[in-house]
């Protein structure tokens, strides 16, 4: 009994230094920046009283370790400032567009995976012939290429040349308005308001960011599952699968099942990539979600936002490693319990 | 048994093919950068009034810009960029990240217990972003550019030589060397670094791709430069709205700049991968013949 | 005649210092044959190509080995030329294989008993109760306690003991003509390797099928065998009945394996990785032979009378 709790207790710590880490990355952000805290927090000319409210807040007139401890407590408390631009607080505006970007990331998750298992594993299969090496070579061609760029070709193919996609113009139609929030992803809340014009709108907006990053994250998942494929295939038990008389499908099966590990992980170690891969799509078609927001702030010198949006990419690759962890966990309780 | 021989030499020679055509694509870009002010007749910056978004023509194979300002010209001047900033940024990358490895390394205790933990920490920010913002927060230079890169891509390197030194350190080496009567200095660069070179060497292109793809959706977003440049990601950035008007060519040829740019250099990544030092061992997959473990390393002057 | 190998000829793809495939030949003609109903040793040293040749024969081969001729006829037909299609429905069904001791070798994402039902299921149609009562049945026949909650485990919550009889039971469980056993008693203790054995034994004489043990003990292939080949790199250099070659063994390798059995065989730990081979070098065992002459120098035929037969120049077998 005592180990468990004790393996906790320590993964807590690692977990609360990890944080501690990230805010404090965060804060050294602004510090590295050029000029005054106030001016980047405030933007270029913020009004007397604001500045003293600023100062006030962070304690900027304090040394800098008061200033990092007073930001911690702030972070930690769910207090990420306002932005400049908009008058608004930065965690409300984040919560407020987290959903188009999961909605994306999460589509494009899918059919990524979907792409990338089976060529993944038939190049596998294939090894070292002519298909495995085109596999190969497109996917060593997909990673070199600039997000933004791929984004651009589709939209410049489907939009411009055959007219078959939307504007890159968001989520829905500029002529729409947006169906009431319950989930959060217009596709899905127009479709349970059963409004099908809407519905159809926020699906055609969706197939191009979402087949831009599954094409992106397709590339180099179709690699990592053929290794991961290739490393079972050299494994002992499965060569005697082999000697077992295996069939190709028997054997396809074993394979996959044993690779399942080093792919969920692979996908884990992934979603830093996948997030920024996100925020440049995001930019390229409008998408209104926190990687456009972040984006822009950037653009703008908006720093309370650009912090917030930090820490936010930071707690959502945070949180995929967990929900990773909880997942190979409870597949190895599976075992262990039999 | 000829025959078999035979194909062996087509496979080898077929696998080498694309680090050999990296490499020319590469020497090509930079032999484009040297030649084009003496070879091409307009000058990247030069405007002219009459020529706006002209289609690709024969005096101007690529077309010109919003500007009248000749597309080839710009591409191959951004190759400048592609060129120089992931340059700057791995050495100061290898110069901030490789002391601190060899440190951890050879420390260990407490000291790579927290500094691994604090680069955990830090790779929770999808790193490109972290760049980003980091250059966004400086303020829009290519020095910052660098400096962001840099800092990030350290991290890489710091964890790479940790590991190969950890890995020295394991089967015996440091000892073998200490008892040997070498003091630090040369137990450190006469048998450590040599022996992690194939490593920090294996990295580079890869880590000199991602600083390109940084590089480029800074330009692209606009905050890696104040004045428009002929960097890729910038020209791309103006050329947006004319792409959406049909004028495809002012964002499309520097896109594929980008893309060739990129794919040599992860082509180049790939063959050192399979061909380098560390993946030598491949033969021991024969069933029931012992080969070398994988990833064994030869070290240099033990004795 | 169960299996012949003739001329089995393999080679390695090692990687040069370069990183550049090689090609090396690791099996240069082996010979054996097996019959019905006897069990074959197959001994020689670490590296002698043992295993190699088992995986050959049953088309096993990783991507770094290369089959190079020969024939492997199995019951009339030549398991080296047929189809993968083909070569599956002998392999498990009418050809059984034991490789090395160890969890390795079962997939670890499997519960034992239904690993046995579907090793049944891979060459017949099956009702599921029935294939599971078989499956208990050949745990228990394999001497594990329990099998009915046996049959629930996973693999690495046995004993390497346990995994070893569940890995012989599926290779018997289809009933096979032959059973290839690849040092079935690698890595186990000695109580354990000798019961294994034992069961081995005892299963491959009730069957009446063909064995091959393939071991770096002689002890094993004594105790265990009617015939032993001895291979030595990359070669069979004497093959014969266990007795006849025991007490008169004709090539200079058996003999100075048997007269210094165990060490000699790299069971002490030693290895002793054989020369490349070249023919035009001669013979093989030559730079270790305490006997060898001028005329070794020239690669030596195959000398023999009946069933007992030796790959050297000065072997002089008595007709039995």
């Amino acid at each position: 009994m005592e180990r468990p709790v004790r393996a906790l207790l320590r993964r807590i710590g690692v977990g609360l230094f990890l944080a501690l880490v990230v805010v404090f990355t965060s804060f050294l952000l602004v510090k590295l920046g050029a000029g005054p805290t106030d001016l980047l927090l405030g933007g270029p000319s913020p009004g007397v009283e604001e500045r003293a409210q600023l100062v006030q807040d962070y304690g900027l007139d304090r040394p800098a370790f008061v200033q990092l401890v007073r930001y911690a407590i702030r972070v930690l408390g769910g207090e990420l400032g306002r932005s400049w631009l908009t008058g608004e607080s930065v965690l409300s505006e984040l919560l407020h567009r987290l959903p188009a970007t999961l909605e994306l990331m999460l589509y494009a998750i899918l059919l990524g995976t979907l792409m990338a298992v089976p060529t993944g594993m038939a190049a596998a299969f294939a090894r070292d012939t002519a298909e495995d090496r085109t596999v190969r070579g497109t996917s060593v061609l997909g990673e070199a290429m600039p997000p933004f760029f791929l984004a651009l070709l589709l939209l410049l193919v489907f939009f411009r040349w055959l007219d078959i996609a939307p504007a890159p113009s968001g989520r829905i139609s500029i002529v729409l308005s947006p169906p009431p929030t319950i989930t959060g992803s217009y596709f899905i809340d127009a479709f349970l308001m059963q409004d099908s014009i809407a519905a159809r709108s926020a699906l055609a907006q969706l197939v191009l960011p979402v087949f831009t990053l599954a094409l992106m994250l397709g590339a180099s998942l179709t690699l990592l599952v053929r290794g991961a494929m290739l490393a079972q295939m050299d494994a002992p038990h499965f060569v005697y699968a082999r000697a077992q008389g295996m069939s190709r499908e028997m054997l396809t099966i074993i394979a996959l099942r044993g690779a399942l590990p080093a792919i969920g992980g692979g996908l884990a170690a992934q979603s830093a990539a996948l997030l920024s891969m996100t925020a440049l799509v995001e930019y390229v078609f409008a998408w209104g979600g926190i990687g456009q927001y972040g984006l822009e702030a950037m653009a703008k010198a908006d720093f309370a936002a650009v912090q917030g949006f930090i820490l936010a990419s930071a707690a959502i690759a945070a949180t995929v490693h967990l929900l990773h962890a909880v997942i190979r966990r409870l597949a190895r309780i599976r075992i262990r319990r039999a | 048994m000829i025959g078999g021989m035979l194909r062996l030499l087509r496979v080898l020679a077929r696998r080498r093919m694309g680090a050999v055509l990296a490499l020319v694509v590469l020497v090509g870009f930079a032999l484009a950068v040297l030649a084009r002010p003496v070879v091409w007749p307009h000058p990247p910056g030069a405007q002219e009034a009459g020529l706006v978004l002209q289609g690709p023509s024969l005096a101007h194979p690529l077309g010109t810009d919003g500007n009248g300002r000749d597309v080839l010209a710009r591409v191959i001047d951004g190759a400048r960029y592609a060129f120089a900033v992931p340059l700057a940024a791995l050495a100061l990358a290898i110069l901030l990240g490789a002391p601190l490895g060899l440190a951890a390394g050879l420390g260990g205790g407490w000291f790579d217990a927290l500094l691994r933990r604090v680069f955990q920490g830090i790779s929770l920010v999808p790193p490109l972003l972290l760049a980003m913002a980091l250059v966004a927060a400086m303020g829009p230079s290519l020095r910052h550019v660098v400096f962001a890169i840099g800092l990030l891509e350290a991290i890489v390197f710091a964890r790479a030589m940790r590991d190969e030194v950890r890995a020295l350190h394991e089967r015996g080496f440091v000892e073998a060397a200490t008892a040997a009567g070498n003091p630090l200095h040369r137990l450190v660069l006469v048998h450590l670094l040599p022996n992690t070179l194939a490593r920090i060497a294996g990295e580079i292109p890869r880590q000199a791709a991602w600083a390109l793809g940084v590089l480029a959706a800074m330009g692209f977003v606009g905050i890696a430069t104040a004045a428009d440049t002929t960097e890729w990601g910038s020209m791309i950035r103006e050329g947006v709205e004319h792409l959406y008007a049909g004028q495809w060519w002012v964002v499309v040829f520097p896109g594929f700049a980008l893309l060739v740019f990129g794919t040599a250099l992860r082509v180049l990544a790939e063959s050192i991968d399979e061909h380098g030092p560390r993946r030598a061992a491949s033969g021991a997959m024969l069933a029931g013949v012992p080969g070398r473990p994988a990833g064994a390393l030869t070290p240099r002057g033990a004795a | 005649m169960l299996l012949d190998v003739q001329g089995l000829r393999v080679d390695r793809i090692a990687t040069g210092p370069q990183g550049e495939p090689v090609p090396e030949p690791a099996l240069a003609g082996v010979n054996f044959c097996i019959v019905k109903g006897r069990i074959l040793g197959l001994v020689g040293e670490h590296g002698a190509g043992k295993s190699l040749a088992a995986s050959a024969i049953l088309g096993l081969l990783r991507p770094s080995a290369r089959l190079v001729g020969g024939r492997a006829l199995f019951e009339g037909q030549d398991l080296l030329r047929m189809s993968e299609a083909d070569l599956t429905r002998v392999r498990g069904a009418r050809i059984g294989f034991v490789v090395q001791s160890g969890h390795a070798t079962l997939d670890p994402n499997s519960r034992v008993g239904a690993q046995l039902v579907r090793a049944q299921s891979i060459h017949r149609p099956i009702v599921k109760a029935e294939a599971a009562w078989r499956a208990e049945t050949i745990m228990s026949s394999m001497g594990i306690p329990e099998p009915r909650l046996r049959a629930q485990a996973w693999p690495h919550e046995l004993t390497p003991g346990i995994v070893q009889r569940v890995v012989l039971g599926l290779a018997l469980i289809n009933e096979p003509q032959l059973l290839i056993a690849d040092e079935p008693t690698a890595g186990l203790d000695i109580t354990t390797q000798v019961q294994i054995l034992d069961l081995l034994h005892l299963e491959l004489r009730r069957r009446r099928i063909g064995g091959i043990i393939i071991t770096r003990d002689l002890g094993v292939v004594a105790q265990y065998c009617d015939d032993i080949a001895v291979m030595y790199a990359g070669q069979v250099v004497e093959q014969g009945p266990v007795m006849q070659v025991f007490a008169r063994p004709a090539h200079p390798f058996t003999r100075s394996m048997i007269s210094d059995a165990p060490e000699r065989l790299g069971i002490a730990g030693r290895q002793i990785v054989p020369p490349r081979m070249e023919p035009e070098q001669g013979c093989s065992y030559r730079p270790r032979c305490a006997d060898a002459t001028e005329r070794c120098l020239v690669a030596p035929p195959l000398v023999g009378a009946g069933v007992h037969a030796a790959r050297c120049h000065f072997a002089r077998i008595a007709a039995a």
